[in-house]
């Protein structure tokens, strides 16, 4: 067996795990193993691997899979030929697992199977998740949800790193270049956070960008959970309204309960269609909101900590009436 | 739509349909926790030096734009304190000056400055000063720009308008350009340019001139910048990573101005009080006098919507009309008719009055609840579903 050069610890890339899953249901069905190249065929001509672009992957996008399905231990080589693992537990679960449709997500058994691959692999580990885990070492994909710490990101003022730190801590890490960013930031997180959902993360003035773990593993959205949250949060005794900002929500309702953002956001939308007698809305200027970001891609995160109403109106705050309860 | 105003006993609609700061007419009215609470820290900073800043939050309808122009109307003429009122004023520094010197004419600013100054000149250049502005101006198109220029920097200078020599000649110019360019342009407050009239790096003493001139002109006590909308500044264009620290900067530039007697009164929603607040702790704990001068806008009481109707329909009652009731048109339960979150809006409240009033033919006051609900789900609808 020969191991691919390790890129020092950054080979992660941005790859859809609905793909992969897809090309080692291919080479299941080729207990012999292929070829890099035969595989890039088959994948290609049976369009299992899609990307935004209308034209079939590049073979870079195709080296990037294969790579990240050997680093994972997912595929075995052997003479030059790809092999399922099929000793590893989590492999033989996800080719029980039913090949996803075009642009359909994993489901949630499969995404349980490519996490605890993902938390097994060194590096990802130790780049990534060993963040997360201060007092553990050695955990599951369950330990991780239940018990993992927030971490924040950011930018370093006037370069190009990116500064990994615990919530209320010292730097823990730092991403110094452009390959360690690529592979770690949007790389191994973009896997944790829209892949594999073990995180999410919203955007807070002044302190980055804030990650957390997601438990349980959503099967779906928890939006009366979620309002029973928002409701039950300390009121003002003495006004008949209290205000609360979106941003002070996902800390406690998402950040603190470990809870999709998503859900925070259509249990908003709950309580302003159903309960709009007593919640007020309060918008924000959309140029204000992203008035640090630099991106458009920096924008949409930035943006992502405020509701947007059917108006399209971006709400930073929203203010609940005394004789609205919980009950 | 008809409006039978008259049998409604009323002179006109009393509120306007999309309500943003204080109504034209003399109905003005503000809870007394607001005007109270304001008139207590007016009086704090009163007594301190420098620039006193306090900033007003509040939620888009809640009323910071009528706060600041009761401020402007009301309260800070009676201080003695000329007040201006500003909308989005621009990130750069020099934006703030363009709006000032726009919103007072230049006209009318040259006035003020040479009046000032042409009684600190020599006696050799009476001809040339002492027999009025106008006569000035006429005279100054037959004289050398140069020498006018260096009378007029001379003279400000000995009116202790300022004590540099860049400043007091950018003013210079400003008074003397005003025969050929009575006006101002945008590029006149780009520093670094030909014939600008801003001095380069110099933005806070020259900003503090254009304020002592104002006050010296004036003989007020001190000069209030009303600041709307703030957080708008970054609406007018995508900014660079140092235009979006201009918003603050230029929050921090105007602190600043320790020389001069400037008022700052700033409204803004509670994002960018957050937003400021986290991305500039000790500039919003300055500002604020860390949270002693934060005037946050809370919500109506049914108890003060119930008197901003009545106040208004007060001041629009036909003379002699004896009301059936206190909020005639109204029923006096309309605080409770409407929704809390409605009546707990000052612009929804006005609205749903207008719309009320205006839509009023056939209906006999005081107006039924199914009419003022309906009213009330036209003006506001609620999402419908899947929208959401």
């Amino acid at each position: 067996m020969r191991h691919e050069p390790l890129s020092g610890g950054f080979w992660m890339r941005r790859v859809s795990f609905g793909g992969l899953l897809r090309i080692l249901h291919i080479l299941a069905d080729h207990p012999s193993g292929m070829r890099a190249t035969v595989l890039n065929k088959a994948v290609t001509q049976s369009g299992a691997y899609l990307t935004k672009r209308p034209s079939p992957p590049s073979k870079t996008t195709l080296y990037h899979c294969r790579n990240t399905l050997f680093q994972l231990h997912a595929v075995q080589r052997r003479d030059q030929r790809y092999v399922v693992n099929s000793q590893n537990p989590s492999v033989r679960a996800l080719l029980q697992e039913p090949m996803p449709l075009e642009y359909h997500g994993l489901t949630p058994a499969a995404r349980e199977a490519f996490a605890a691959l993902v938390l097994a692999n060194p590096d990802c580990k130790m780049h990534f998740f060993d963040l997360f885990m201060p007092d553990c070492q050695d955990y599951t994909v369950t330990q991780f949800r239940r018990t993992a710490v927030p971490v924040t990101w950011r930018r370093v003022r006037g370069q190009q790193g990116v500064r990994l730190a615990r919530r209320k801590g010292r730097p823990v890490s730092t991403l110094c270049s452009p390959s360690q960013v690529r592979s770690i930031l949007y790389g191994v997180r973009y896997w944790a956070r829209d892949e594999l959902r073990l995180i999410d993360e919203y955007a807070s003035a002044g302190r980055g960008v804030i990650m957390y773990a997601l438990c349980p593993a959503p099967n779906g959205q928890d939006v009366n959970g979620a309002v029973q949250d928002i409701l039950s949060r300390p009121r003002s005794a003495d006004d008949e309204w209290t205000t609360f900002a979106v941003r002070e929500l996902l800390e406690c309702c998402c950040e603190a309960g470990r809870r999709p953002r998503e859900n925070l956001l259509a249990a908003i939308a709950w309580l302003a269609e159903n309960r709009a007698d007593y919640v007020m809305l309060i918008p924000t200027s959309r140029s204000f909101a992203v008035l640090t970001a630099r991106s458009s891609q920096r924008e949409n995160l930035e943006l992502g900590s405020y509701f947007q109403d059917n108006q399209g109106r971006y709400i930073s705050h929203i203010r609940i009436h005394r004789d609205l309860t919980g009950e | 739509m008809g409006t039978p105003l008259k049998r409604l006993g009323l002179r006109y609609n009393p509120f306007e349909p999309s309500a943003s700061g204080a109504p034209v007419q003399e109905s003005s009215w503000s809870p007394a926790k607001w005007e109270g609470e304001l008139r207590a820290q007016l009086d704090q900073l009163a007594g301190a030096q420098g620039v006193k800043a306090i900033a007003i939050s509040g939620e888009y309808g809640s009323g910071k734009t009528y706060i600041l122009q009761w401020l402007q109307r009301v309260e800070l003429p009676r201080r003695r304190i000329r007040a201006f009122y500003f909308d989005n004023p621009g990130v750069q520094f020099y934006d703030l000056a363009n709006a000032l010197l726009r919103q007072i004419g230049r006209k009318d600013f040259a006035k003020s400055l040479w009046e000032l100054a042409s009684t600190h000149v020599g006696p050799y250049q009476r001809t040339f000063f002492g027999t009025g502005f106008e006569d000035f101006l006429r005279k100054r198109r037959g004289q050398k720009p140069e020498v006018v220029l260096a009378r007029l920097q001379d003279a400000i200078v000995k009116a202790k308008i300022t004590t540099r020599e860049e400043i007091a000649y950018r003013l210079a110019q400003l008074v003397a350009d005003t025969p050929t360019k009575p006006y101002y342009e945008y590029r006149d407050f780009v520093a670094g340019r030909r014939n600008t009239l801003v001095a380069e790096r110099e933005e806070a003493p020259y900003f503090g001139a254009i304020l002592k001139t104002l006050r010296l002109a004036a003989n007020i006590k001190a000069v209030a910048f009303l600041i709307d909308e703030f957080e708008e500044v970054a609406l007018q264009k995508r900014l660079t990573r140092r235009e979006a620290h201009e918003y603050l900067a230029t929050l921090k530039r105007l602190i600043n101005l320790t020389e001069e007697d400037l008022w700052l009164v700033v409204a803004m929603t509670p994002d960018a009080v957050d937003k400021t607040q986290a991305l500039e702790p000790a500039l919003w704990q300055r500002f604020t006098g860390q949270g002693k001068y934060l005037l946050t806008i809370r919500p109506l009481t049914a108890g003060e919507a119930m008197l901003l109707v009545e106040e208004r329909l007060k001041a629009a009652r036909l003379p002699g009309f004896k009301p059936g009731n206190r909020l005639f048109p109204f029923p006096d339960d309309l605080t409770s008719i409407l929704s809390p979150a409605n009546r707990s809006s000052p612009r929804r409240l006005v609205k749903i009055c207008f719309y009320a009033i205006g839509n009023a033919r056939g209906k006999t006051p005081p107006f039924k609840r199914g009419f003022l609900k309906q009213i009330e789900g036209r003006a506001y609808p609620r999402p419908r579903q899947g929208e959401a």
